[in-house]
């Protein structure tokens, strides 16, 4: 069950009018390139959408200041950029330790369910996925960060091994661990909120 | 930017399919996200580094697009005052900047009113539409290189209002029930109207549906950005507002159930007659309430003999509910009050109040088939003729019916035999059986067995041998809702009526239902505790804990005492000598004790609310509706496990129905009950087991 896993705006209405030339010119590019991927990122790791803008924000206000000291010889700028989101979600997560909500609610995931035509199956999908998050938050930082730049930045496990300085080898595994940890938690989680099914 | 390593080749299939799932997740980007960060990009690479980069695009437009949303909505509120529509009003637009430039205020093109749009055939008295205030002058921009961003201005406005007026749900108008919605809109280059987001809810869900759905509709003139057209997002409030000559007389519209002020409890939290207050001052619902229940007294007594009567065997109140009052011998009071009533309505003096009184007065003396005939007979005759009976009286008489039944309904849901056949295949060394019964189905004796010898066996001997009966429990189900809707048409917020049809969607899973009807429920009944309490158990279906919490804990607010302690009460979870222990306490040393068991048990302690307290509240609101109480075995497991998985219920010929709950693992639970009582008692099995859980793991 694969679908397509390019940026999906709602409908076709275009992007808005944008000029050009305004950003550093490698900077604009790395904007137009991995966006996407940031905020994907981010978005499999927070709550709600606009959380997701939010700290996506962040990461690119971060980038800009930080620019001029990036060393393409320490990473690439898709590895850069990503270690910044990593950052940025982790304040964000302190942030909301201290006054607010980790847990993700259905009603806030509707832009995670694309291209399901009819309610019923919405519906179900919806609670699929909330389960699933919610699951993954339960599950330690480091399964965390390997979730989600698989399936939330979809990186192949080659780009996550540069990103995170370790074997291709060792990405499997620990992809491999934090599936079966995360199933187990989704299994679990099954079992307690046997209430009202 | 699918990966192409064979990572995904290689997981197990169990472990595959999580993958796939994960996989499969959409991400749905505000299409105008992207440049307007890049906006903001560009800004802070021009201006410096921004002063709290933590704000985002969205925080830094939305106090924008509120402000300006305030001062437009101001400037422009349309009115579209009826006699006899209710008032829709598109309230003008809300224009943030085009996504790539700096927000402007856009400049005041003109005031967009509709004051021709007013509909010709209007009747006189119509005040027409105005202006609420003279347009504020706008600021100059600061920045003179600036682009001018020119707002989007809706060309249809009239047919737009048409369409939400005649979209507007008139069960809702006709309670009162209105509101705001905040829509936004993408409106491309041609002012086409393209995708569409309730920013901002009513909090009427139905309202927030219409308004989304007829938001297509609207045409507009496109943005402009230096003279060119331009696709842009807009956000707009939508007001619903219910014309007062449609509001029934009876349906006072009231407030947001969690701001309602606080009622006397002990008069809430009664069912079957839930107010009854007579003195002034009285919040709204209440005193409408206590005239209801004044006018049926009153009708109720045009069949009495004569005043004495009443005071023999008085009050009113309780001749009305059937119940013998406190020091009266009940069947001698039963006995003088039926006759009394059976000589009126043979007199023909009977009334719609009598035919109830007498109805319920029968039900006690276990005559259904002659306490469902009264029913029947009262609500012909206030059908028959008008004024015959209040609302109140007509929607008990629908609502004594909806219960009869129901009880019928839950007699014969489910229910059926296992074929003993389906034993064939099953191994179970420990429930040696010899031979085959006659009637070719398996005793309700030996499933018991089986379920509690050979748990595994179960499910499958279920699967491949439950045949259910042929009763009629889907035609007793439909004039069971027919019941209890019609008793909400005679009166809106009839707390049994209500109560019992939305447990009927939660039975059938159907959440959003429960939710949107205990929201009406709500309204209707001026805040009623089992409002609150369905509200919570919805949302808490529907995953949203924090509000869950906020209306169970407005509910406790709103019951006696002893009841929202029965309700938080923990005991059930304990071990029998901690259970004890705990029960010796005060109240408000149980109070501090359940505080401290609940964080201690707190999964997720970095949200604001506690989701084991929650799913107890849950579980306990759920049973004490179901149930009625939770004194009993159904209620008391229901409570320690939650609702099970699914439910078998066995007949044996005899009247008497064993239930066997499935929770997953290990032997389902099993149950007695005797159609079409809904009392349900543990078997003597059951007890055993459920005793046994408590000393082997945890509850929950």
């Amino acid at each position: 069950m694969r679908i397509e896993r390019e940026a999906a705006p709602r409908g076709t209405e275009p992007r808005p009018l944008r000029r050009e030339g305004e950003l550093p010119g490698d900077f604009e590019a790395w904007y137009e390139e991995y966006q996407s991927a940031v905020y994907r990122y981010v978005r499999f790791r927070v709550a709600t959408r606009e959380a997701a803008e939010d700290v996506t924000s962040v990461v690119f206000m971060k980038a800009l200041r930080s620019f001029d000291r990036y060393d393409a010889r320490r990473a690439s700028p898709k590895t850069w950029l990503l270690r910044i989101a990593r950052n940025a979600v982790t304040d964000h997560m302190r942030s909301l330790k201290r006054r607010g909500s980790l847990h993700v609610s259905l009603d806030r995931i509707p832009d995670l369910v694309a291209d399901v035509p009819s309610h019923e199956e919405r519906v179900i999908r919806q609670e699929r996925i909330q389960r699933l998050l919610n699951g993954a938050r339960t599950l330690r930082k480091a399964d965390q960060e390997v979730l989600s730049l698989r399936y939330g930045s979809g990186l192949a496990n080659p780009e996550i091994a540069e990103h995170l300085g370790i074997s291709n080898n060792a990405v499997a595994v620990r992809l491999h661990r934090a599936l079966k940890r995360l199933r187990a938690s989704v299994g679990r989680d099954a079992t307690e909120t046997i209430d009202d099914r | 930017m699918k990966s192409t390593d064979s990572f995904e080749e290689q997981l197990p299939d169990e472990l595959r399919a999580l993958h796939d799932e994960l996989a499969s997740i959409g991400y749905e980007e505000r299409p105008s996200f992207a440049p307007e960060l890049r906006t903001e990009l560009v800004r802070a690479r021009a201006t410096g580094p921004a002063p709290d980069v933590r704000l985002g695009v969205r925080r830094i437009l939305r106090p924008r697009l509120a402000a300006a949303a305030v001062a437009v909505g101001l400037l422009c509120a349309v009115a579209v005052p009826s006699a006899r529509a209710a008032l829709v009003a598109v309230l003008d637009v809300i224009v943030p900047p085009a996504p790539a430039d700096p927000v402007l205020p856009a400049p005041p093109r003109e005031v967009p009113v509709a004051v021709e749009s007013a509909p010709s055939s209007a009747p006189p008295t119509i005040e027409p539409p105005r202006v609420l205030e003279e347009p504020a002058p706008v600021a100059a921009p600061t920045v003179v290189a600036e682009p001018v961003v020119v707002a989007p201005e809706m060309l249809n406005r009239l047919e737009a209002q048409r369409a939400l007026r005649a979209a507007y749900p008139m069960h809702l108008q006709r309670r009162g029930v209105g509101g705001t919605v905040w829509l936004q809109v993408w409106v491309d280059e041609s002012g086409a109207t393209g995708a569409v987001e309730v920013s901002r809810p009513s909090g009427v869900s139905e309202l927030d549906r219409v308004a989304a759905r007829v938001a297509p509709r609207f045409r507009f003139i496109p943005a402009l950005q230096d003279g060119r057209p331009t696709g842009t997002w807009i956000e707009f409030p939508v007001l619903f507002e219910p014309d007062p000559d449609r509001i029934e007389r009876t349906l006072e519209p009231v407030g947001d159930p969690l701001s309602l002020p606080t009622l006397d409890a002990s008069l809430m939290w009664q069912r079957t007659v839930p107010f009854d207050v007579t003195a002034p001052g009285r919040p709204d619902a209440v005193a409408r309430v206590a005239r209801a229940r004044a006018e049926a007294v009153e009708q109720l007594a045009r069949a009495l003999p004569d005043a004495d009567f009443v005071a023999a065997y008085g009050p009113a109140e309780a001749i009305l509910a059937g119940e013998a009052p406190e020091g009266a011998p009940p069947t001698e009071w039963r006995a003088a009050v039926g006759a009394a009533f059976s000589d009126a309505i043979e007199a023909g003096v009977g009334t719609p109040a009598s035919m109830l009184a007498l109805g319920r007065i029968r039900m006690r003396q276990g005559l259904r088939a002659e306490a469902r005939s009264l029913f029947e007979r009262g609500l012909q005759r206030a059908i028959a003729e008008r004024g015959a009976a209040t609302p109140w009286v007509l929607a008990e008489l629908h609502a004594e019916r909806g219960d009869l039944l129901r009880a019928r309904w839950l007699g014969a849901d489910g229910v059926g035999r296992v074929r003993s056949e389906a034993f064939a295949d099953s191994e179970c060394t420990a429930a040696r059986t010899s031979g085959r019964a006659a009637s070719g189905y398996a005793s309700v004796d030996r499933l018991v067995a089986w379920n509690y010898l050979c748990p595994m066996a179960m499910g499958g001997i279920f699967a491949a041998g439950f045949v259910e009966t042929a009763a009629g429990s889907a035609g007793d189900l439909a004039l069971m809702m027919a019941s209890y809707r019609a008793a909400l048409e005679a009166y809106p917020g009839h707390p049994r009526a209500s109560t019992m049809l939305l447990l009927t969607f939660a039975a059938k899973g159907r959440w959003d239902d429960v939710l949107a009807g205990a929201r009406s429920y709500a309204h209707a009944s001026g805040g009623h505790p089992d409002a609150l309490l369905l509200a919570g158990l919805a949302l808490h279906r529907l995953g949203r804990s924090e509000e869950a919490a906020q209306r169970f804990e407005a509910a406790l607010t709103r019951m006696p005492e002893e009841e929202a302690d029965r309700l938080e009460d923990v005991a059930v979870l304990l071990e029998p000598a901690d259970a004890g222990l705990y029960r010796s306490l005060s109240l408000a040393e149980r109070r501090a004790w359940q505080a401290s068991y609940w964080a201690a048990r707190d999964r997720t302690p970095s949200t604001a609310v506690n989701e084991r307290w929650v799913e107890h509240m849950a579980r306990t609101s759920h049973a004490q509706l179901r149930f009625g109480d939770l004194f009993g075995d159904a209620a008391e497991v229901w409570v320690r496990f939650g609702r099970p998985n699914h439910v078998h219920v066995v007949v044996d010929g005899t009247g008497r129905l064993t239930e066997f709950w499935d929770y997953g693992s290990g032997p389902d639970i099993t149950f007695v009950r005797w159609a079409p009582a809904s009392r349900t008692d543990l078997t003597a099995e059951g007890r055993a087991y459920v005793d046994d859980l408590g000393s082997i793991f945890p509850p929950q």
